[in-house]
């Protein structure tokens, strides 16, 4: 089990965020923002528990950071609040958890249960992630590949048809090859 | 290389001049139903292909969309019809433009090929793929997507992923195992004919020596032939004076059977030769006694014929009739003229008459006379005939006897029966046909050299057989070899593209998760099937297909994420913008904002964004969530019809950075609430 708000720290600082701890109606929170975005992210320990008390936190964050979502202007409404509970959702909660962040209104909503280690917590904070699958694919050399693949035919026969040479050409070659 | 601006004018719904510089970054064009918006991307997408693909091949009552490429209306001259779109690398900007009368500058295009596209991994149509991948439109995400055929998917993500020269390769083998298995079918057919010959062959040697003799019944043969032709010859030499000895043999025995066959009628007619001859005496004999009583009867030939006589009779009686007639003239005869009495000229009358009936009795006794005379002359003649005849046919007998002798004499046969002569004949028919048979023996000799013939017949065609199975084995084994060169081929290019999209599908996977198309069903699972026909299929939970179980929205989510994918996954494209036209359709709000965060993290990651979408709103979200570090990189351009109707930019606001730390403090700064 992993601290929710520590690894999200380490998270979202290593992908350009600013973040830092705030406490927020008896809470320990986070706050973050880069460029474009901004939010607060609370840990809960059970989903039952996010669920009762999500929007009163909410709330209350943006009434404590009024005045810095004042001076964000058009950015303001970029502002997240991720919602992330370490124990596993029930199907009741897990219905809830996607009302919760089908709900558009005021601010953008992650409601995540089930953080148990790192892998899980980038999964959810995954909206503000650069993406993580980035493959860069070498040329293939063919020709090697198919070398590799006949090593029990006659170099002078895969030679033939791994050339330019006419096909009449590899063919009198394969059957005196043979 | 991005997308630095598009300028157009009678193109499509655009009639008069509009250009669109692309921002760096990201640039945003919003604007109603049918006010251009599609066109831009169609402009470039026409100005890199000459098509579009959006249409492929669909035609209308004989029309295509060539037929509305350009602005038919009132607007400028053909020739002042273009499409011109530019590009973008650093410093370095470059275009291609088509008119509706010109072909785009060739060398240029090629130009913006190669450094659109990276030259040894690209597919044959670089630009055509590139524009297919880079434009997203609405209909392609419909299409193209989560409803693809799984063949047609992986065909669209093999072509992605590049390596395509693996399809010439196994093109190659194809081609080859096709020449292969020709080759060998021919030599196949040539081992087929080969063997036919080498059964012909034996087939022949069977025969003759199916007609080859033992050598002692030649030996044999040769023994009685000589003695019927009376020569010592060798054998080989023995057959020509036989032939001749049979044919000569054959002429006497056929003239044998003659003369036995005519000695029967021959013995009957020399034996009618005594009875012709006693008729001929006869005839003689009657001929004789005609001819002397014709003699005779011309000894009291008449001086004057009895006609003459008869004749002389109607003259005179015809005078004395005239005479009546007439009477004295003046005393005097009116016949002679001489002075008559009446008693007198009467008794000369009468004495007329009298003379004129022994006259006419005088004719016919001559007559008769004549009569009789002429009888004894046809007697005569008859008997002359019948005499000549007569001596004719026993002449006639006589020389068929003649004839016959002579034949006889000539053939050497005595005077005998005709059973002697049919016993001779028959003896050397028997001869002859033993002659005939023995000759048949001795032209044995002669199949020897025909079996020789025909086994050697028989030795080249297994040698020909032989080589024809060599050639037959070498073809087959070069068709196994060749088969193997393909299938290494297809497994290097299945195996090599399968690595590459083992890590490309966690990349489909993201996008997947960051869409959230579902919200049961947050993962996607993509796996590959299928040997000779590959399928890209997609699955969710427990193997469930989410194209049955999407509704529409999810669905285009689901397929906006593969086609995202498919385009970050272009290992050979330079070109770093992703075109997306109208990409919201049926996507709600909240997917929506998941839509626009990709975005975010696509411009983040580099790639140049352009997004046409018809809410105003939407627009809005779009422009403030991707991610702007200074004035210049983004632009909103808002398209509609200016006051003469003409579609144009109704409005181009360029986009600036929102403020860096407005809810935290910056590095080393104390927080702000």
């Amino acid at each position: 089990m992993i601290d929710i708000l520590t690894a999200s720290i380490a998270i979202l600082t290593d992908v350009g965020f600013t973040s830092e701890g705030i406490s927020v109606a008896d809470r320990t929170a986070l706050a973050f923002e880069d460029s474009t975005v901004l939010g607060f992210l609370f840990a809960y320990d059970d989903p039952s528990q996010l669920v009762a008390t999500w929007a009163r936190d909410a709330d209350a964050a943006t009434a404590k950071y009024q005045f810095g979502l004042r001076r964000a202007g058009q950015k303001a409404w970029n502002t997240y609040v991720v919602l992330l509970a370490s124990g596993v959702a029930h199907y009741g909660d897990s219905v809830t958890l996607s009302a919760i962040e089908e709900d558009l209104s005021g601010t953008r909503k992650i409601a995540r249960a089930g953080i148990g280690d790192i892998a899980d917590l980038r999964e959810a904070l995954l909206p503000l992630l650069p993406l993580q699958s980035a493959p860069v694919l070498e040329p293939v050399d063919v020709v090697a590949e198919i070398r590799q693949r006949t090593t029990e035919l006659s170099p002078r026969a895969v030679d033939a048809f791994l050339s330019t040479a006419d096909e009449a050409v590899v063919i009198q070659i394969l059957e005196e090859q043979a | 290389m991005r997308l630095a601006f598009v300028d157009l004018c009678g193109f499509r719904g655009y009639r008069k001049p509009v250009r669109i510089d692309f921002a760096e970054r990201f640039t945003i064009i919003d604007g109603r139903n049918g006010v251009g918006k599609s066109t831009i991307f169609d402009a470039i997408e026409f100005a890199l292909t000459g098509t579009l693909g959006k249409y492929d091949d669909a035609t209308a009552a004989g029309e295509t969309i060539a037929d509305y490429l350009w602005w038919t209306g009132e607007g400028p001259a053909p020739e002042q019809r273009y499409v011109e779109v530019g590009f973008r690398s650093g410093e370095e900007e470059t275009s291609i433009r088509r008119t509706q009368i010109g072909a785009p500058d060739a060398e240029r295009l090629a130009r913006i090929t190669a450094r659109l596209s990276d030259p040894h991994l690209a597919p044959l149509e670089p630009l055509r793929q590139l524009c297919t991948t880079a434009i997203i439109r609405d209909e392609r995400i419909t299409a193209l997507s989560l409803d693809l055929k799984e063949t047609d998917r992986y065909a669209l993500l093999r072509d992605a992923l590049g390596a395509n020269d693996s399809e010439l390769w196994i093109s190659r083998g194809a081609e080859l195992v096709t020449l292969a298995k020709r080759r060998t079918a021919a030599a196949q057919q040539e081992v087929t004919a080969a063997n036919g010959k080498v059964a012909t062959a034996a087939r022949r040697i069977d025969e003759v020596r199916a007609n080859l003799v033992g050598e002692a019944a030649i030996g044999q043969a040769v023994s009685r032939l000589r003695a019927f032709v009376d020569t010592q010859v060798s054998p080989d030499q023995l057959a020509s004076p036989v032939r001749q000895r049979i044919a000569a043999l054959s002429a006497e025995v056929e003239a044998l059977e003659d003369l036995s066959s005519r000695w029967s009628r021959v013995e009957t007619e020399r034996l009618r030769l005594g009875e012709l001859s006693d008729a001929v005496s006869a005839a003689n004999a009657e001929r004789d006694a005609a001819a002397a009583a014709l003699q005779q009867g011309m000894t009291t030939h008449e001086p004057v014929s009895a006609s003459s006589m008869a004749a002389g009779a109607r003259d005179l009686i015809t005078l004395v009739t005239l005479g009546r007639q007439i009477g004295l003239r003046d005393g005097h005869c009116p016949l002679c003229g001489s002075g008559k009495s009446h008693e007198e000229y009467e008794r000369g009358l009468t004495a007329a008459e009298r003379l004129a009936r022994a006259l006419d009795d005088q004719g016919a006794r001559v007559a008769m006379h004549e009569q009789a005379q002429r009888t004894l002359e046809g007697r005569f003649t008859s008997a002359e005939q019948a005499a000549g005849a007569a001596e004719s046919a026993r002449l006639s007998v006589v020389r068929v006897v003649q004839e016959f002798d002579q034949e006889r004499r000539a053939r050497g046969v005595a005077a005998g029966t005709g059973d002697q002569i049919a016993a001779r004949a028959a003896s050397l028919r028997q001869s002859l046909d033993a002659a005939r048979k023995d000759l048949r023996i001795l032209e044995t000799l002669h199949l020897s050299g025909e079996l020789e013939r025909a086994q050697r017949s028989e030795s080249d065609a297994k040698n020909r057989l032989l080589r024809a199975q060599e050639r037959f084995g070498r073809a087959r084994k070069a068709e196994v070899t060749a088969q193997a060169l393909h299938d290494a081929a297809r497994r290097a290019a299945a195996e090599t593209l399968d690595r590459r999209l083992e890590r490309v599908l966690p990349l489909m996977s993201e996008l997947y998760r960051r869409l959230r198309p579902h919200p049961v069903w947050s993962d996607i699972e993509y796996s590959i099937r299928g040997d000779v026909r590959r399928f890209l299929k997609l699955q969710v939970g427990e193997e469930l297909n989410p194209q049955f179980l999407f509704s529409s929205g999810q669905r285009r989510a689901t397929g906006l994420a593969f086609l995202l994918s498919v385009n970050l996954s272009l290992a050979w494209s330079r070109w770093e913008s992703i075109l997306l036209d109208d990409p919201v359709q049926h996507i709600d709000d909240f997917r929506a904002i998941h839509l626009a965060e990709v975005a975010a993290q696509l411009v983040s990651d580099g790639c140049q964004i352009i997004c046409a979408v018809e809410d105003a709103a939407l627009a809005d979200l779009l422009c403030r969530r991707l991610p702007i570090d200074r004035i210049g990189q983004a632009k909103r351009i808002t398209l509609g019809p200016d006051t003469e109707g003409a579609l144009g930019k109704l409005s181009e606001r360029t986009l600036t950075p929102l403020l860096r730390n407005s809810l935290l403090a910056a590095p080393g700064q104390s927080a702000v609430s």
